[in-house]
């Protein structure tokens, strides 16, 4: 099926190839939008911007790839549901170090590699 | 006497199923509805609506409106392509039951049709990106491919909260085999167990392959009419008592809301109180249950089993053949076969009509047959009954 890209999602993901995670936040009450909450950016006189995350967030799921489906990406990989500091959740890949196994709960923060955003598991 | 049906279930028809090519979604969707049509004791004047179902990853030139010319249906009163992903099928007999009801049509066929098993096999149809972060191409960026890895994501929520396992997973892997097992019509019928299922290799964990829904390539076809219509006709009619839908969309994601928690919850109050019965009074189910924890979470979401306890519920063998509340008694789409929504709705009429042979459920007073789109954003449910009057 063909991608259609709007503004919106160009913008976004302008922002994470020049290693930036932006979420959109409403400027008047600080509150963050999740990602699905695509509305304010034509309404006239929005108080909505894309504002820098602090980029840490905790582990609410995860999928481990074990078949592959695409060639750029060999298996197995995890992609995790993170929901981020500021409240929004976040669906990216999530790396593995040493053998520490993921889990549901973990704090993570945003990285960037080749292929965009990655979480890393983050000690605070 | 409490309640009266809003309209009937009288024809039921199937094209070949097959894993194989066997011919276009479009040739497949009008020998359905051919067969439907037979079965209904009518004839091609008496349809005067015709409702399609294309799948969502299909083409929609694949079963366009043009289904029309090829079964050369010239009554139509109502025409309409439904388009709700994996609750259509569903909707397609609700709005059928609506407008039969205003009079504005008095015999409607639905349909739904697809051919996603190629010569090169059925898997790699259903590897698509599904758009659930709300940024288009996010997903394809992130590698998260698959319909599966989207439900298992939700999967392990469930889990990660309520602690059910992958034996329960697997536990309704195999309750839907033993019934798939009764089954000529099913496509998976060896004998499963629990060690089978674990040993099966993991494609996106915690999601094996038996945890996956098992594609085919065919059209089913139902004719809703009047119920006094329906009396008339060669088989027993199957009385549409309650009908709900529920579309909260990928509301988890928006870090503002319980994913957990889906429309099904609405759909299911909807339908229970359209009917005037409680969840209590259902007495065997066949959920849209594309991978195992879809039919677990449906248990629960439709008021069957508390949340958190369905997993267990299906481990201790209620849902299997034998049991206190029959699931998917044709397999589901798991061992029967995966047509989308027309898998449950065609078991419902089967089961209704008290034709199910050897699977046939002891109690068929009240069906629940549920359709769900998206990754759990889009539902339906209509409640099913051989009798016209419930009391």
């Amino acid at each position: 099926m063909q991608t259609l890209y709007d503004e919106y999602d160009k913008e976004f993901l302008a922002f994470v190839g020049n290693n930036e995670l932006r979420i959109p936040v409403d400027t008047k009450t600080g509150k963050a939008l999740g990602l699905h909450a695509r509305s304010w950016r034509k309404v006239t006189g929005s108080t909505v911007q894309w504002q820098r995350a602090k980029g840490t967030g905790k582990v609410i799921s995860y999928v481990e790839f074990h078949r592959q489906y695409a060639e750029d990406f060999p298996i197995p990989y995890t992609v995790a549901l993170v929901e981020l500091a500021e409240g929004p959740q976040l669906l990216a890949r999530l790396a593995h170090v040493g053998d520490d196994e993921p889990e549901v709960g973990m704090a993570v923060s945003a990285r960037f590699d080749s292929k965009g955003l990655i979480f890393h598991p983050f000690s605070q | 006497m409490r309640h009266k049906p809003i309209a009937a279930i009288a024809g039921l028809g199937f094209s070949e199923l097959s894993r194989k090519p066997i011919g276009t979604s479009r040739e497949l969707a009008a020998a359905a509805v051919e067969a439907a049509i037979a079965d209904a004791g009518l004839k091609k004047t008496d349809i005067d609506g015709l409702l399609i179902n294309r799948s969502p990853i299909a083409d929609p030139d694949e079963v366009p409106l043009r289904l029309q010319n090829d079964l050369q249906l010239r009554n139509l009163g109502l025409l309409a392509a439904i388009d709700s992903e994996g609750s259509s099928a569903v909707q397609m007999v609700q709005y059928a039951a609506m407008a039969i009801r205003q009079g504005m049509a008095k015999s409607v066929v639905c349909v739904f049709s697809d051919t996603p098993v190629k010569a090169s096999g059925g898997g790699d149809s259903f590897a698509i990106a599904m758009p659930l972060t709300g940024v288009e191409g996010w997903e394809r960026q992130q590698g998260f491919l698959g319909a599966s890895a989207a439900y298992a994501l939700a999967a392990r929520k469930h889990m990660a909260r309520y602690g059910t396992t992958q034996h329960q997973l697997g536990a309704y892997a195999v309750s839907c085999r033993k019934w798939a097992a009764l089954n000529p019509q099913a496509f998976l019928r060896k004998p499963l167990s629990i060690g089978d299922y674990l040993a099966s290799p993991m494609i996106v964990a915690p999601f094996r392959i038996l945890d996956c829904c098992y594609p085919v390539n065919g059209a089913v076809a139902i004719i809703v009419t009047s119920v006094r219509c329906a009396v008339n006709g060669p088989h027993a009619p199957v009385y549409i008592h309650g009908m709900g839908q529920g579309h909260r969309g990928r509301s988890g994601l928006h870090g503002d809301d319980d994913e957990l928690g889906s429309g099904a919850q609405q759909a299911a109050r909807m339908a229970y109180k359209s009917a005037g019965v409680v969840a209590a009074d259902v007495t065997a189910c066949q959920f849209y249950d594309a991978f195992s924890y879809v039919g677990i979470l449906a248990l629960e979401e439709y008021g069957l089993c508390k949340p958190g306890e369905a997993g267990s519920y299906v481990a201790d063998g209620h849902t299997a053949p034998g049991g206190t509340l029959p699931v998917n008694t044709g397999g589901g789409h798991l061992s029967g076969f995966y047509l989308q929504g027309v898998t449950p709705l065609s078991e419902g009429v089967i089961q209704v009509r008290g034709a199910g042979g050897e699977r046939q459920v002891v109690n068929n007073d009240l069906l629940l047959v549920t359709g769900s789109g998206g990754c759990l954003d889009y539902h339906s449910c209509v409640l099913l009954s051989p009798h016209a009057a419930l009391h």
